[in-house]
């Protein structure tokens, strides 16, 4: 017991470094889908990176245009004796429009029917510790005001509850805080993903870009707010026909377009359909184009680096979106403790 | 007097094509919504199809459960009145099947003698009173069994609300109702029962129960015509779909889709082939041809579908399908926006912009349509051969074949058999006939004219506005007319904040000319009957005067009428104290007319180059003169016509863009003129006071020229001022170094507070 100790405290004098403004981030994964229900190699996954904490979608909240009220959507469902981690973040997607058609006088209420949500699916977790609540919307310049009221009051709600509430923040919001205003919460989470136009076909890779992020980032930058980083272990394929972009064919990999009777490979991720079929539930159509977007460990590291150094801090989660069978297959353990490790070293 | 009635009814219809009506610019409406025509009347194929509305949202799918509801429920009102020999009317049978519990509840009581009346209001119901009078015990208890299952299979009242569906209450009720099931002698009834308990099973998610219930009720139901049969097969098809049975969830669906109109849209949309395979698997279930055709149909009926293929294949399996027409109509309307006028189309770098339209194989698509519906049309396998026939002129024209496209109208003419195909050949013929209008002369004026005054169709379609309206502008464009082609579009206020010299000097010819056409006349009049000659000379004049030609814009506002120069009155010359642009003038004030201000201007010149001892004076009344004249200033009216106080700002010369204005509104923010009198003041004057002034609004006028430069970046407090670079405060530090004693620098000193931060 007493070698323990001293163990633990040589590995602790030789670990901290006061001094220095960048530390090893708790890895912590998003989860994504309706249903909570993780598969083994998920569960094994999870263990074996010693993720504490999953930031779980409740559900998502979006405009109803005929009765002219936000409604809640896709709301999870979390069967019994799930093994989940000891700390789940209870996370809600609210669509920008909600917060464009919203009156202002019915925010009050509508906080209070999100966080009434909030609880109630809480209530199938009963053994998970829920320190935060995050709340997901790519607020704009015209949504900002009803948003921001939203979120002062739940926080207000949430500090009863002892509990803190952390925001997403895009990019331009961070490079722009100016513009697009500090959300009022306790900290965010800086999403690094969705970077590039998925409209446009020339567009690289929509997900994540270093060249596009490097744009955005620059060392030593300031915000207001503490921040988690949030990256992508995720890939899709984007269809376009006749020049627009139709729809995304989500985990899309190379192997699924490796048929030589369906699909050209033409050039860096892009293909065209030569005969009509279906792919991952969609008909395609001859002469249709497929802009295969995966997110390469490289490109992680990359964004890592450059993240570390705009964004130094001592505390904070490194949040992968998200948890899914392919993610575990593409993305090894070894690799995502090196890219939590990027942000600890010191170059 | 006919002759000034008809000019006057032209002439409405002339001002009303020339509302504006373009995508937004600056502040304004903004509407980014495709931009073009389409004569394709839709009612053509709308024969009362259940597929109609679905095929012909063109994309625009949306999701109404009050409308699938409303049409559910009026469906099966109309099949408890069918079972009842339409007996009642359908309001009495809605306020028992969709009324409260407590209804059938006390209509049982009544029909079991336990209390023999009914209520007031449910004894004026005959519908209530029949199943009290027959003692109707299956059908009220069946009533009451739905009601019972009601709270579980309903959709929630408030979508916030956190009460769970309850699998043993539901399942509960399953067995009740399989009990009550055995005993049943009514077909009807032992249907419906099915129905409650499948969709129970179903909802409370055991998917093989709800197969199982299907497998054991429906063969022990005497086959019965009812709309529940489509319900019950939408319920076992996702009990299938959640068991994984995708195949057949899929074929199924493809049975409701095609077979139930309340269930169609929940059908497409469940409705999910996810590989060739099983798509072959699915055919492979298909028990017809009719039923291959289905999935083809739905599989066509995707949003950003290439249909063609789909259509093909319908009409090799059941060519008289009536998707085929809906489909047809669906990709016309697709192709009318990739081709229908699209080289005049005065939108179509919008279009192209925000909609990727045309799309880059529109050619492609429109060429296999044609094969395809020529294929169809000469083979007359289809249910309506003339239809295609009709099609493939009007595809023949979109391809541009304009000599086939008439042959085949030609050839139509006599053979059409009803009046709605006959007036959509006189529409596809008139688009024809508009299209080929090239070289504008007199004669076809008068035959466009005509055209919008006495063709009923072209009151009738309103379309046919904008398609003239823009092949015209394009045409005028061409040969040169650029004015004529604004007109089409614009009032004359509209090119007013930013004049274009070559449609003011086209419109201004033509508006001379002794012998112009009649239509040339409708474009050269105002709304009152006036000429706009006038307006025309007064924009030429300030446009010329903007341009730095001031002789020339005098020679231009010499050629209107005296009567007519003095609707605007200014007196630029006049010096305030403090910049003011919305001062009110003095009404005792001398005041000017604009060509009154350039001959004011024109002699100051004069005598400030020829009285030597008096030009520093005639100098700083030009400076003065200038300033007023410009943005800054209160006669900013007679070198501009519109003035927006937003934009005290940069932007690239001076244009602004505006959602009215097709040529933006263009500010006067230029001072250089101001201040090269100012200067020459301060170079002659012997009079240290005027000296100290010229350097006051030299400094001013430095002070605007930096705030609206491309340099200034606005300082982050509203009230903070902006930071002067050094080579924009010269005149300030000029004033504070050789001008201190004199008073003018005293008043400056107490009124102007910004001075000392500039000039120290």
């Amino acid at each position: 017991m007493r070698l323990a100790i001293y163990f633990i405290l040589l590995i602790s004098f030789f670990s901290c470094d006061d001094a220095s403004p960048y530390a090893t981030p708790e890895i912590a994964f998003y989860h994504w889908k309706n249903e909570v229900n993780l598969t083994p190699s998920e569960t094994d996954y999870l263990q074996n990176l010693a993720v504490k904490k999953l930031y779980l979608r409740f559900f998502d909240v979006d405009w109803d245009a005929e009765h002219q009220e936000p409604v809640p959507l896709s709301i999870i469902t979390i069967p019994t004796s799930q093994n989940l981690p000891s700390i789940i973040i209870p996370t809600v997607f609210i669509t920008n429009r909600t917060f464009l058609e919203i009156k202002n006088m019915d925010i009050e209420n509508f906080t209070e029917k999100v966080l009434s949500k909030i609880n109630t699916i809480h209530k199938a977790l009963p053994d998970a510790q829920i320190p935060e609540i995050q709340i997901d919307c790519d607020w704009s310049g015209k949504s900002k005001e009803n948003y921001f009221l939203f979120l002062k009051i739940l926080k207000e709600q949430l500090k009863k509850e002892k509990k803190k509430l952390s925001v997403t923040i895009r990019l331009h919001q961070l490079k722009y805080p100016e513009k697009t205003g500090i959300p009022p919460a306790d900290r965010g989470a800086l999403m690094c993903y969705n970077v590039g136009d998925l409209q446009k076909w020339d567009t690289q890779n929509s997900i994540l870009d270093d060249k596009i992020t490097s744009t955005y980032l620059a060392n030593n930058m300031t915000y207001p707010l503490p921040l988690d980083i949030a990256l992508p272990v995720f890939q899709w394929g984007v269809l376009f026909r006749d020049g627009t972009m139709i729809k995304l064919l989500n985990q899309l990999n190379a192997s699924m377009l490796s048929d030589q009777e369906f699909y050209s490979p033409t050039t860096n991720n892009r293909y065209s359909v030569l005969r009509s079929t279906y792919l991952k539930g969609h008909y395609l159509y001859l002469d249709d184009q497929i802009r295969l977007e995966p997110v390469s460990l490289s490109t992680l590291k990359i964004v890592s680096q450059q993240l570390k150094y705009a964004l130094p801090s001592k505390k904070r989660n490194l949040i992968f979106y998200h948890l899914d069978s392919l993610t575990v297959a593409n993305y090894p353990v070894s690799e995502i403790k090196e890219i939590q490790r990027i942000f600890g070293k010191v170059n | 007097m006919s002759s000034i009635i008809k000019i006057v009814s032209t002439l409405l219809i002339m001002i009303i094509v020339s509302i504006p009506n373009q995508i937004s610019k600056g502040c304004g409406p903004i509407d980014y919504s495709f931009k073009g025509y389409s004569f394709f009347n839709t009612n053509l194929v709308r024969t009362g199809s259940p597929f109609t509305d679905f095929f012909l949202r063109f994309d625009d799918f949306y999701h109404s459960y009050e409308l699938a509801d409303s049409v559910k429920n009026a469906s099966n009102l109309q099949e408890w009145n069918t079972i009842f020999c339409d007996a009642f009317y359908e309001k009495e049978i809605q306020e028992i099947v969709y009324g409260k519990k407590e209804n059938i509840e006390a209509i049982r009581r009544a029909s079991e003698k336990k209390k023999n009346k009914l209520g007031l209001r449910l004894s004026r119901n005959s519908f209530a009173k029949h199943l009290v009078d027959h003692q109707c015990t299956e059908t009220i208890n069946y009533l009451l069994f739905a009601k019972n299952c009601e709270p579980h299979v309903s959709r929630k009242v408030n979508p916030w609300d956190d009460a769970k569906r309850d699998p043993v209450a539901m399942k509960a009720l399953i067995y009740e109702g399989e009990r009550v099931f055995i005993k049943l002698k009514s077909n009807n009834i032992k249907l419906r029962y099915a129905y409650q308990l499948i969709r129970l099973a179903h909802y409370a998610g055991d998917n093989k129960m709800a197969l199982d219930l299907y497998d054991r009720l429906l063969p022990r139901i005497d086959p019965v015509e009812s709309i529940l049969h489509n319900w019950i097969l939408a319920h076992k098809a996702g009990a299938l779909l959640r068991s994984g049975q995708r195949v057949e969830a899929a074929y199924l669906f493809s049975l409701v889709f095609d077979r139930s109109p309340a269930k169609r849209e929940a059908a497409f949309q469940s409705f999910s082939i996810r590989s060739e395979k099983e798509w072959q698997e699915c055919m492979l279930l298909c028990q017809s041809d009719h039923e291959r055709a289905t999935l083809h149909a739905m599989r066509a009926g995707e949003n950003h579908s290439k249909p063609v293929n789909d259509m093909r294949a319908i009409y090799a399996l059941d060519p008289k399908n009536e998707n085929l027409e809906l489909l047809l109509a669906k990709e016309i309307k697709n192709l009318e926006k990739d081709f229908l006028g699209t080289e005049f189309n005065r939108y179509q770098k919008d279009n192209a912009k925000f909609h990727k339209i045309p799309r880059k194989q529109a050619t492609a698509n429109l060429i296999d349509l044609t094969q395809f519906v020529i294929q169809a049309s000469k083979e007359k396998k289809v249910r309506r051969p003339e239809l295609w026939r009709l099609a493939e002129g009007y595809l023949l024209y979109l391809s541009n074949d304009l000599y086939a496209a008439d042959q085949a109208f030609k050839d139509l003419e006599k053979t059409l058999p009803n009046e709605k195909l006959q007036e959509q050949l006189a529409v596809f013929r008139l688009v024809l006939k508009i299209s080929n209008y090239e070289n504008i002369d007199d004669a076809k004026e008068q035959e466009i004219l005509q055209i919008i005054k006495k063709n009923d169709l072209y009151e009738k379609y309103p379309e046919f506005e904008k398609f003239v309206n823009d092949k015209l502008a394009y045409e005028y464009l061409q040969s040169g007319h650029a004015g004529k082609a604004f007109r089409m579009h614009h009032t004359l206020e509209a090119i007013k904040p930013n004049p274009q010299a070559n449609i003011i000097d086209d419109l201004i010819a033509i508006a001379l000319d002794p012998e112009k056409s009649r239509f040339d006349k409708i474009l050269t009049t105002n709304k009152d009957g006036t000429e706009i000659v006038d307006d025309l000379l007064d924009i030429k004049g300030v446009m010329l005067w903007n341009s730095g030609n001031a002789a020339a814009a005098l020679e231009s506002f010499k050629q209107i009428p005296v009567a007519q120069r003095g609707k605007n009155r200014f007196n630029p010359f006049l010096e305030r104290a403090k910049i003011c642009v919305h001062c009110k003038q003095p009404d005792s004030l001398l005041i000017y007319n604009r060509p009154g201000i350039l001959e004011h201007i024109f002699e100051l010149e004069f005598q400030a180059n020829s009285d030597y001892a008096n030009s520093a004076s005639y100098f700083y009344q030009l400076g003065v003169a200038h300033f007023n004249l410009s943005y800054f200033g209160p006669s900013w009216n007679a070198m501009d016509y519109f003035r927006s106080g937003g934009n005290w700002r940069y932007t690239k010369s001076s244009i602004f863009p505006h959602w009215y204005f097709p040529f933006g509104n263009k500010e006067n923010h230029d001072l250089s003129k101001a201040k090269s009198y100012f200067e020459k003041v301060l170079e002659v004057s012997k009079d240290r006071e005027r000296s100290a002034r010229a350097a006051f609004w030299l400094a001013r006028c430095d002070w605007l020229t930096y705030v609206t430069s491309s340099g200034y970046k606005q300082a982050g407090g509203s009230n903070q001022l902006p930071n002067l670079p050094p080579e924009y405060r010269v005149y300030y530090q000029l004033l504070a170094t050789d001008y201190a004693e004199t008073e003018f620098y005293d008043w400056v000193i107490k009124e102007c507070k910004s001075f000392k931060a500039y000039a120290f």
